[in-house]
C-alpha cells in the first residue's frame, strides 16, 4: 500500500487534533440597539375636573319628591374656577378641586374630587356594573387636538372586554356607562390609555339599594407602584362597610399591613396576598375607626379603598339606613409638593405614615394651617379649621387626603392631594429598522 | 509567346541571421537552367558563406534594413539588360529543382505577367503548402490565403494563374516593372510589402501570375520570429502584421473613407482584444491592443504609401477592373475564416473521437445523467416551493421578500449602481462605505424581470433548489456516480445551517453556498482535475480531461462573488489557490489568474482594515464584516452545523431524530470515504476545506459585526454559515473522491465487503437525508423564518413621494414596541440594509476612514423626537435639520399617533393602513430638503439626487448637506472648490462666498478606483468565461 493512501486520514485526524487542542472562540456577544431614555418635561396642560353628577337613569321626575331620581337639592362647587370643557371645568394651574352636594334622588351625596392632570396612562380603582350600581367614566381632554383613549374594564376575572377606544374633542369630554360596556361586573377596575399629553379621567361610582341611595362619589386616578397608602376616612362598622380594592396589572405578591391610631392592626395574617394579574380583588376592612393600609408589593399595584357611612334613610323606603360612599386613592408616599383645595364643610386630614414624621400644611401664603407628628405606622385625623377654596399644600412624606362630611346629611366624601408639579415624561427611544407592520 | 531570351538575375537577400543561406544558394545553383546572374546582397555584418566556384556568385554589400532597399543596392551595381527579370529570394526561401524553368517559361508565355511567383511549400515538408497565391478583402484590412495552409499539394491548385498578389520570395519581378514602381513600399517594413507591390502591379496595367508548378521551399523565419537567436512563434509577429494590414487598407482605400477605415482599424482591435479575453489569451490581447499603437506609427508614411499607389495606375478604369475581379470573394473570406477559426477544433475533435462502442456508452451515461439531473432537480424545486410557497406566490403577485433581518428588498438597477459606484450609503444618516458591498451580486438579480426584489425573491425562494443545482455540477467533477452526485446535490441543498440561512433572510450565506460549489468546479476544471465518464472496465474517458481556462474563469467569478458576500472567505480562497498553484507546475499561471478577481474584490477591505491598524481588533472586524444583513446568534458553530434548531416544534419525534443526525451521518460517510485512501490529493484537499471552514465559521462567528442601521442600532455576532458551506464544500470533495470508484476496488471478499460498507454508507445518508427533508417539509413544522413576502410599497405613499421628489426629504418613522419608541430613519421605502450593511466599526466609526470621527446615526435625533412626542413647539426644527420632512406613526402605535398629533410641528397628512403621516416643516414654510443654502435672504432648498446635487445661490451663507460628516463630500461654486466649515451637529458643511451655481457631491476617488478595478476584473473573468476556448484560433497555437 502506498504511503499517500493514508495522508488524507492522517491530516483527518491532525485536524481534527488541532480543533480540540485548540479552543474555539465563543461567539462574540451581540450589542442590542441603544436605548435611549429622554426626560421631557410635558406641555403644563389644564387641569380638569369631570362636572357635575349625573343620574344614571336619567333625571325621572316622578312627582312624588322622595321617588324622583333627579333632585333640586344640588350644590356644586368647583375651586379655582376655570372655563368650561363640556360639562367639565379646565383649571389652569396646579390644583383644583370639586365638591358636589346632592341632597336627595338616586345620586345623594357628597361627592368630591381633586381636579387631575392629562395623563396618558392611569387606573381608576373603582366602581362597579353589578345591578344596583352604575359606573360613569368621564374623559375629559383640555388639549387642543383630539386625544384618543383605549379604555380597558377589570373585574374580578380578570380583564372583562376588549379595550374600546374613545376619542375625546378638544377641550370636549365623554362619558361612557360602563355598565353599558360590561355588566354585572361586581368589582371594577379601569385602565385607561391615552396617546400625546393624555387626558384625565374620573369615575362616578352611583350606588342604589332597591329605591334608597347607597353613595356616589368621583374616584379618580390612582397612583400604581410597589408601596402604597391607602388612607380610609371613615370609621368602619357593619352598617358602613369599608373596602380597600386592589389590583396588579402584571399580577404582584402582596404583603398588606392594617394601620390604626395605634399602631399596626391585626387583620389578615403574616402570608400575604397573591394577585393575579388583571383581577380586581376587594378586601373587608375590619370595623374600627380611621385607618390606613399599606401595600408592599413584589410588582407595581393600583388600590382604592371605598368607606360607606350610614345615613337616615327617607320614611317610607322599607329600609334602616340609606349610605353614602368615599374613594380614597392608594398613594406613593414621597416629598414632593402636593396640594388640595379645601371645600365647604366638615373637613379632617386623615395622614398615615410608614415612618415616624409629621404633616405640615401650608396655605400659599406659607402660612401653617396644620402641623402634627405623625407616629409610625399609625393613621391620625385631625380638624381643619379654613376657609373654603383655600390651597393646602404639603411636602411630607407621609399619606394623606382630606374626608370632608356634611354631618346633618351623613354624606362623606375625600380629596386627595395632587402633586404640584408635571413630572418630566421618560420616552424611551431605540433607533432600527422600518419594513413595514406586520 | 515572346521568342526574346529572358535575362534572369537572382538576388538573394540575407542578413546574415538565417542557418539557410548555404542552401538557399546550393538551389540557385542547382537550377537548370541558372540564372544568368546571382547577386548575394549582405546586409548589415552578415557573414558572408562558403560560395560555390561556379557559377559565379556577386556578393553585393548593403546597410540597408529593408530587403527593398538591399536588392535596390544590388540593382543599382549592376546595369540592367532589356528584358531582364529579377529572381527574389530570401536567406530561408529554397527553390526546388525546375523552379526558374517553370518561372521563366511562364514569364515567356504571360508577356504581361510582370511578377511570376511560385508556390511556397513547407521547408522540412515540400508536400505541404504553404501559400499559393494572396488576396485581401475590398477594404484590403484581412489578407485572404488562396490556399489553406499546411494543405498537401497533389496538384489541386495547378491551374491557377492570375492571382490578386503572390509572395516575392521566389518570384521573377521584370526589372523595369520593379524600377518603375520603385520596388517594394518600405512602409510595409516587410509586413505585406508582395501584396502591395502586387497590387500596384496590377493598377499599373500588368499580370500577376502563380506557378504552382514552381516550388519554394520557405522557412518563413520572420514570420515564426525564429531569425538568428530568437526561438519565437507567429504570435510575435501578430501586431506587426495586423497593423501592415490596416496599414495597407488605408492606402488603398478612397481618400474620403480613410477616417472610416482607421476608426474601424481602432474598433476591430477593440473587438479583437475582447475576444482575445473571451480565450483567455493574455499573449495575443497584448499583441492585439499594440495594433492601435503600431497603426498611429505607420501613420506619417501613409501619405508617401498612398503615392506610391496612385502613381502606379497605368491601365485605368480596365486594371481597376482586373485588380478588382481578384479581390477576395465573401465566400473566399469565409472560407479562410473558418479553416482558421476552426481549423484546430475540428483537428482536436477528429483527434479524440471516442470510438462507436465508447460512444455508445457515453450516450447510455448521458441519458442516465440527465434522469436522475431531472428528478433532483424537480425533487428540489418541490422542495423550495414547499419550504417557501408563500415567497414565490408572493413574488409572483409583485411583492417583495422583507424582514427585520433582511430589510426591503425593493431597489431599482439605478440605486444599486450608485450604491456600488458611488460608495455612500443611505445607512442611518449616510456613511461612507468600505466597497461596493453587495452591489455586484444585486446588479444582476436587480435585471430578473420584476427588478431586484424579484429576483432576491427567487433567490432566497428556491434557495435549495440553486444549491443542490451548483451542487449536482460541482459533484460532477468530482465523481461520476448519479448516485452520489443526487446524494451530495439534496444534502447539500438541505443542509440544515443554510435552511437556517434561508429561514432567517441571511441573503449572503446563502450566495455563498450557492456559488462555492461553482467556484470550486471551476477550480476543478481549471486544472483538469475533473473525472471523464466510467466506459468499458470502469476507465475514464477522457482518461484526462482537458483543463478548461473558461471553466476556470467561470469558477473565479463565482468564488469572487463568495468573498464580497463573504469577505472573510478571500483569505482561505486565496491561500487555497496559492497552494495549488504552488503544487501545480504546469497550470501555475492560470491557476494564480483564478486569484485576480477575488484579489480585486478584497482589496479594498483590505486597505480599509491596514488602516484600523495592523492585527487590531476593528482591523479584523472589517475583514470580517458581513456586508448584508446580519443577526445575532449565540449557538455554537458546532450547534450550528449540528442542528442550528435543537427542536423541530410541531414535528413527529422520529422524523426530528433523523432530521437531528443529518449532519452527524454524513461527517460518518466523509469518514468512511477517507479510509480508503482514493485520490488522495483530492481528499486531502477537502479535509484542508473542511478544516478551513470550520476555522473561518468559528472566526466569523466570534466577530461582532457592524450594525445594519447605523450607529446605535442592534449589532450581531457573524453568522457561520459562509464558513460551514466551505465544511459542506469540504465533505463533498472527501466523500466524492473517497468513494470514487470503491464500487470496483479489490476482488472476491474484499470486493464484496467495500461494495457491503458502500451500499451502508450510502443507504445511511439516504434515509438521514429524505428524513431531513421530511421533517423540513412536514405540514406541521413551524417554520422559524423572520422573513415574509409583503407589498413593495411599506411606508404611506404621500410619504414615500416626498423621498422621491428634488428635495430627497427624509421620512422618519415611529414604532411603539411595548412602550419603547422604535425610530427608523428612511430615505428609502422601508429599511434597506442589503446594500448599506457593514460599513461601522464597534465604535461607531465608519470602517472606510481612519480620522477617528463616529458617524452619527439616528440617535442623534433621539431628544428632538422625544421632545416633539411631548409636544414642545420647535423640536421638530432639530429633524428638519437632518433632511427630515414627513413623520410617520406606524400601524398599531396609536399612542404614539395621538402623541404626534399634538405636536404644533406637525400637519397631518394623511392616514392609511401603513400608517398615519404628518409633514414638518421649516419655520420660514421653506420646503424640507437633504440640502439647502442658508443665506441672509433665507434658505434655499437644493435640488439633490442620491449623493449629490446642485443649487443657485444668490450670495454668501453657508450650504449644508443633511448627511452625517465625511472628507468625501465635495462643493464648488462656479466651478471653484468651497471651503469645508464645521456644522455644530455633525453635517456636511461649506462655506458659500457669494452668488453662483453651486454643486455638491460624494465624490470618494479611491472608492471609483477600487470598484472599477474589480468590476473590470469580474469582467475580465467573464468574458474569460464564455466557452470559446475549444476553437482555439490557430494563431495562438502556432
Amino acid at each position: 500500500m502506498r504511503l499517500t493512501r493514508l495522508v488524507p486520514a492522517v491530516t483527518a485526524m491532525a485536524s481534527v487534533a488541532v480543533l480540540f487542542a485548540v479552543t474555539l472562540p465563543d461567539p462574540a456577544t451581540p450589542a442590542p440597539a441603544e436605548v435611549q431614555d429622554v426626560a421631557v418635561s410635558p406641555t403644563p396642560l389644564p387641569l380638569a375636573c369631570p362636572g357635575p353628577l349625573e343620574v344614571p337613569v336619567g333625571d325621572i321626575d316622578t312627582g312624588d319628591a322622595d321617588l324622583d331620581a333627579g333632585s333640586s337639592d344640588r350644590d356644586f362647587w368647583v375651586s379655582p374656577d376655570g372655563d368650561n370643557a363640556a360639562e367639565g371645568t379646565a383649571i389652569d394651574g396646579a390644583w383644583g378641586a370639586q365638591v358636589e352636594r346632592v341632597g336627595g334622588g338616586d345620586i345623594a351625596s357628597l361627592a368630591g374630587t381633586t381636579c387631575m392632570p392629562p395623563l396618558q396612562d392611569q387606573w381608576l380603582v373603582a366602581g362597579s356594573t353589578a345591578l344596583g350600581a352604575s359606573a360613569r367614566l368621564v374623559l375629559t381632554n383640555t388639549a387642543d387636538t383630539v386625544t384618543r383613549a383605549h379604555v380597558t374594564l377589570y373585574g374580578p376575572v380578570g380583564e372583562v372586554a376588549e379595550p374600546i377606544v374613545v376619542s375625546v374633542a378638544p377641550h370636549g369630554q365623554e362619558s361612557i356607562l360602563l355598565e353599558g360596556v360590561e355588566a354585572e361586573v361586581p368589582g371594577l377596575a379601569v385602565r385607561v390609555v391615552a396617546g400625546g399629553v393624555g387626558v384625565a379621567a374620573a369615575l362616578q361610582d352611583s350606588r342604589l339599594d332597591g329605591f334608597v341611595a347607597a353613595g356616589t362619589e368621583w374616584a379618580a386616578p390612582t397612583q400604581a407602584g410597589e408601596s402604597l397608602i391607602v388612607p380610609v376616612a371613615g370609621p368602619v362598622s357593619a352598617s358602613s362597610p369599608a373596602a380597600v380594592r386592589l389590583i396588579a396589572p402584571d399580577g404582584a405578591h402582596v404583603s398588606l399591613a392594617l394601620w390604626g391610631g395605634d399602631g399596626v392592626r391585626t387583620w389578615l395574617g403574616e402570608e400575604g396576598v397573591d394577585l393575579e394579574p388583571g383581577t380586581v380583588t376587594d378586601l373587608v376592612l375590619p370595623d374600627g375607626d380611621v385607618q390606613a393600609v399599606s401595600i408592599e408589593a413584589d410588582a407595581p399595584v393600583a388600590a382604592a379603598a371605598r368607606v360607606s357611612v350610614a345615613r337616615q334613610a327617607a320614611p317610607d323606603t322599607g329600609v334602616d339606613n340609606a349610605l353614602d360612599i368615599a374613594w380614597t386613592e392608594a398613594q406613593v408616599v414621597t416629598d414632593e409638593e402636593r396640594a388640595v383645595v379645601v371645600p365647604d364643610g366638615d373637613v379632617a386630614a386623615v395622614v398615615a405614615a410608614g415612618t415616624a414624621g409629621r404633616l405640615t400644611l401650608t396655605d400659599l401664603g406659607g402660612e401653617v394651617v396644620l402641623d402634627e407628628p405623625v407616629a409610625a405606622e399609625t393613621v391620625q385625623r385631625f380638624g381643619l379649621d379654613v376657609e373654603p377654596g383655600t390651597v393646602l399644600l404639603a411636602t411630607d412624606r407621609v399619606a394623606w387626603a382630606l374626608a370632608v362630611a356634611d354631618p346633618d346629611a351623613g354624606f362623606i366624601t375625600t380629596l386627595s392631594p395632587v402633586a404640584t408639579t408635571v413630572p418630566d415624561r421618560l420616552v424611551s427611544i431605540v433607533p432600527g429598522g422600518y419594513v413595514g407592520s406586520p | 509567346m515572346s521568342s526574346a531570351r529572358l535575362t534572369v538575375r537572382a538576388v538573394v537577400v540575407s542578413d546574415g541571421k538565417s542557418s539557410r543561406l548555404a542552401a538557399v544558394l546550393d538551389a540557385v545553383t542547382a537550377q537548370d537552367p541558372l540564372p544568368d546572374h546571382i547577386d548575394l546582397v549582405l546586409c548589415g555584418d552578415a557573414q558572408e558563406p562558403l560560395l560555390p566556384s561556379t557559377p559565379p556568385i556577386s556578393v553585393v554589400r548593403s546597410d540597408a534594413s529593408h530587403v527593398g532597399r538591399a536588392i535596390d543596392d544590388a540593382l543599382a551595381l549592376a546595369p540592367g539588360r532589356a528584358g531582364e527579370m529579377l529572381w527574389l529570394l530570401h536567406d530561408d526561401s529554397a527553390p526546388l529543382p525546375g523552379a526558374l524553368a517553370h518561372l521563366t517559361a511562364t514569364a515567356r508565355k504571360r508577356h504581361r505577367a510582370e511578377v511570376v511567383g511560385a508556390a511556397q511549400v513547407q521547408w522540412d515538408d515540400p508536400a505541404r503548402l504553404v501559400s499559393l497565391g494572396t488576396t485581401t478583402t475590398r477594404v484590403g484590412a484581412r489578407r485572404v490565403t488562396l490556399v489553406d495552409e499546411n494543405d498537401v499539394n497533389q496538384g489541386q491548385y495547378d491551374a491557377r494563374d492570375d492571382v490578386l498578389a503572390v509572395s516575392l520570395a521566389g518570384a521573377l519581378v521584370r526589372r523595369d516593372t520593379w524600377h518603375r514602381l520603385e520596388g517594394l513600399d518600405p512602409a510595409y517594413a516587410g509586413w505585406g510589402d508582395s501584396l502591395d507591390f502586387c497590387r500596384r502591379v496590377w493598377r499599373s496595367g500588368g499580370d500577376v501570375v502563380a506557378v504552382p508548378r514552381a516550388r519554394i521551399r520557405h522557412a518563413q523565419e520572420r514570420l515564426y520570429a525564429r531569425r538568428g537567436e530568437d526561438q519565437g512563434s507567429r504570435r510575435d509577429t501578430y501586431s506587426a502584421r495586423r497593423a501592415a494590414e490596416w496599414f495597407h487598407a488605408l492606402a488603398y482605400s478612397p481618400w474620403w473613407m480613410t477616417p472610416l477605415v482607421l476608426v474601424a482599424a481602432f474598433l476591430s482591435s477593440g473587438w479583437r482584444a475582447v475576444t482575445r479575453v473571451v480565450r483567455n489569451d493574455a499573449r495575443m490581447l497584448a499583441a492585439e491592443l499594440a495594433v492601435p499603437a503600431r497603426l498611429t506609427g505607420m501613420l506619417p508614411r501613409l501619405w508617401r504609401s498612398r503615392r506610391r499607389v496612385t502613381s502606379s495606375a497605368g491601365r485605368g478604369r480596365g486594371s481597376r477592373a482586373a485588380e478588382r475581379r481578384l479581390l477576395a470573394t465573401g465566400a473566399q473570406v469565409r472560407h479562410d475564416m473558418r479553416v482558421r477559426e476552426w481549423g484546430e477544433y475540428e483537428t482536436w475533435r477528429a483527434a479524440s473521437a471516442p470510438t462507436d462502442v465508447v460512444r455508445a456508452e457515453l450516450d447510455h451515461s448521458r441519458r442516465r445523467t440527465w434522469r436522475a439531473f431531472a428528478i433532483t432537480g424537480v425533487a428540489l424545486a418541490a422542495v423550495s416551493a414547499t419550504l417557501h410557497g408563500d415567497w414565490i406566490l408572493g413574488i409572483l403577485r409583485g411583492q417583495m421578500l422583507a424582514g427585520d433581518v433582511l430589510g426591503v428588498t425593493d431597489m431599482s438597477v439605478g440605486d444599486v449602481w450608485d450604491r456600488g459606484l458611488g460608495g455612500w450609503t443611505e445607512q442611518g444618516l449616510g456613511a461612507p462605505a468600505v466597497d461596493g458591498g453587495l452591489a455586484p451580486l444585486l446588479l444582476p438579480l436587480s435585471v430578473v424581470p420584476g427588478g431586484l426584489a424579484a429576483g432576491v425573491g427567487l433567490l432566497l425562494g428556491l434557495a435549495p433548489l440553486w444549491a443542490g443545482l451548483a451542487a449536482w455540477a460541482a459533484s460532477g467533477a468530482i465523481s461520476r456516480s448519479v448516485v452520489f452526485r443526487a446524494s451530495a446535490a439534496v444534502a447539500y441543498a438541505v443542509m440544515p445551517s443554510f435552511i437556517v440561512s434561508v429561514e432567517q433572510g441571511r441573503i449572503t450565506a446563502v450566495m455563498v453556498h450557492a456559488l462555492l460549489p461553482l467556484a470550486v468546479l471551476g477550480i476543478i476544471r481549471a486544472a483538469g482535475w475533473h473525472r471523464g465518464e466510467r466506459v468499458g472496465a470502469g476507465e475514464h474517458f477522457p482518461v484526462r480531461p482537458q483543463p478548461s481556462p473558461s471553466a476556470g474563469m467561470a469558477g473565479a467569478v463565482a468564488l469572487a462573488l463568495c468573498t464580497i458576500a463573504s469577505p472573510l472567505l478571500a483569505l482561505p480562497a486565496l491561500a487555497g489557490l496559492l497552494v495549488l498553484a504552488l503544487i501545480t507546475p504546469g497550470r501555475r499561471a492560470g491557476l494564480l489568474a483564478l486569484a485576480i478577481p477575488t484579489l480585486a474584490v478584497a482589496l479594498p477591505g483590505w486597505v480599509a482594515a491596514v488602516s484600523q491598524g495592523i492585527a487590531t481588533p476593528d482591523a479584523w472586524s472589517v475583514i470580517a464584516r458581513e456586508p448584508g444583513p446580519s443577526l445575532a446568534s449565540g449557538s455554537s458553530v458546532l450547534d450550528i452545523l449540528m442542528n442550528p434548531w435543537g427542536t423541530a416544534p410541531g414535528v413527529p419525534e422520529v422524523l426530528a431524530a433523523v432530521s437531528a443526525s443529518v449532519v452527524p451521518v454524513v461527517l460518518v460517510a466523509a469518514a468512511a470515504a477517507l479510509l480508503g485512501g482514493r485520490r488522495w490529493r483530492v481528499t486531502t484537499a477537502g479535509v484542508v476545506a473542511m478544516a478551513a471552514g470550520m476555522m473561518v465559521a468559528a472566526a466569523q462567528a466570534a466577530t461582532a459585526v457592524s450594525p445594519d442601521s447605523g450607529a446605535g442600532t442592534a449589532s450581531a455576532n457573524g453568522w457561520a454559515g459562509p464558513g460551514l458551506s466551505v465544511l459542506a464544500i469540504g465533505v463533498m470533495l472527501v466523500t466524492g473522491a473517497g468513494l470514487d470508484g470503491a464500487w470496483r476496488v479489490g476482488t472476491g471478499a474484499v470486493r464484496v465487503l467495500v461494495r457491503g460498507g458502500a451500499v451502508t454508507v450510502t443507504a445511511m445518508v439516504a434515509v438521514a437525508v429524505m428524513g431531513h427533508v421530511a421533517t423540513l417539509v412536514w405540514p406541521g413544522r413551524e417554520e422559524p423564518t423572520t422573513v415574509s413576502a409583503i407589498p413593495r410599497d411599506v411606508i404611506p405613499l404621500v410619504a414615500a413621494l416626498e423621498q422621491h421628489q428634488p428635495t430627497r426629504q427624509r421620512v422618519l418613522v415611529l414604532g411603539d414596541d411595548d412602550g419603547v419608541v422604535t425610530a427608523a430613519v428612511l430615505a428609502t421605502d422601508g429599511s434597506e440594509v442589503i446594500s448599506s450593511a457593514g460599513e461601522l466599526l464597534a465604535d461607531g466609526r465608519a470602517a472606510a476612514r481612519s480620522t477617528g470621527a463616529t458617524v452619527n446615526g439616528v440617535a442623534t435625533l433621539d431628544d428632538a423626537i422625544a421632545r416633539m412626542l411631548g409636544g414642545e413647539a420647535g423640536a421638530g426644527d432639530s429633524l428638519v435639520d437632518w433632511g427630515i420632512g414627513v413623520v410617520v406613526a406606524s400601524p398599531g402605535a396609536d399612542a404614539l399617533e395621538d402623541s404626534l398629533a399634538q405636536s404644533p410641528d406637525l400637519t397631518l397628512l394623511g392616514s392609511s393602513d401603513r400608517g398615519t403621516s404628518w409633514r414638518l416643516q421649516r419655520a420660514d414654510a421653506v420646503a424640507v430638503s437633504r440640502a439647502w443654502v442658508e443665506t441672509d435672504g433665507g434658505v434655499t432648498p437644493a435640488t439633490m439626487g442620491r449623493s449629490g446635487g446642485a443649487v443657485d445661490v444668490d450670495g454668501a451663507g453657508t450650504a449644508v448637506i443633511a448627511v452625517a460628516q465625511d472628507e468625501a463630500w465635495t462643493a464648488t461654486l462656479d466651478g471653484v472648490a468651497l471651503e469645508r466649515i464645521e456644522d455644530p451637529v455633525g453635517r456636511v458643511a461649506f462655506a458659500v462666498p457669494g452668488a453662483g451655481h453651486l454643486h455638491f457631491d460624494y465624490d470618494d476617488t479611491a472608492h471609483r478606483v477600487w470598484w472599477w478595478l474589480g468590476a473590470g476584473a469580474i469582467v475580465w473573468a467573464l468574458l474569460g468565461a464564455i466557452p470559446l476556448r475549444a476553437r482555439g484560433f490557430k494563431e495562438t497555437r502556432a
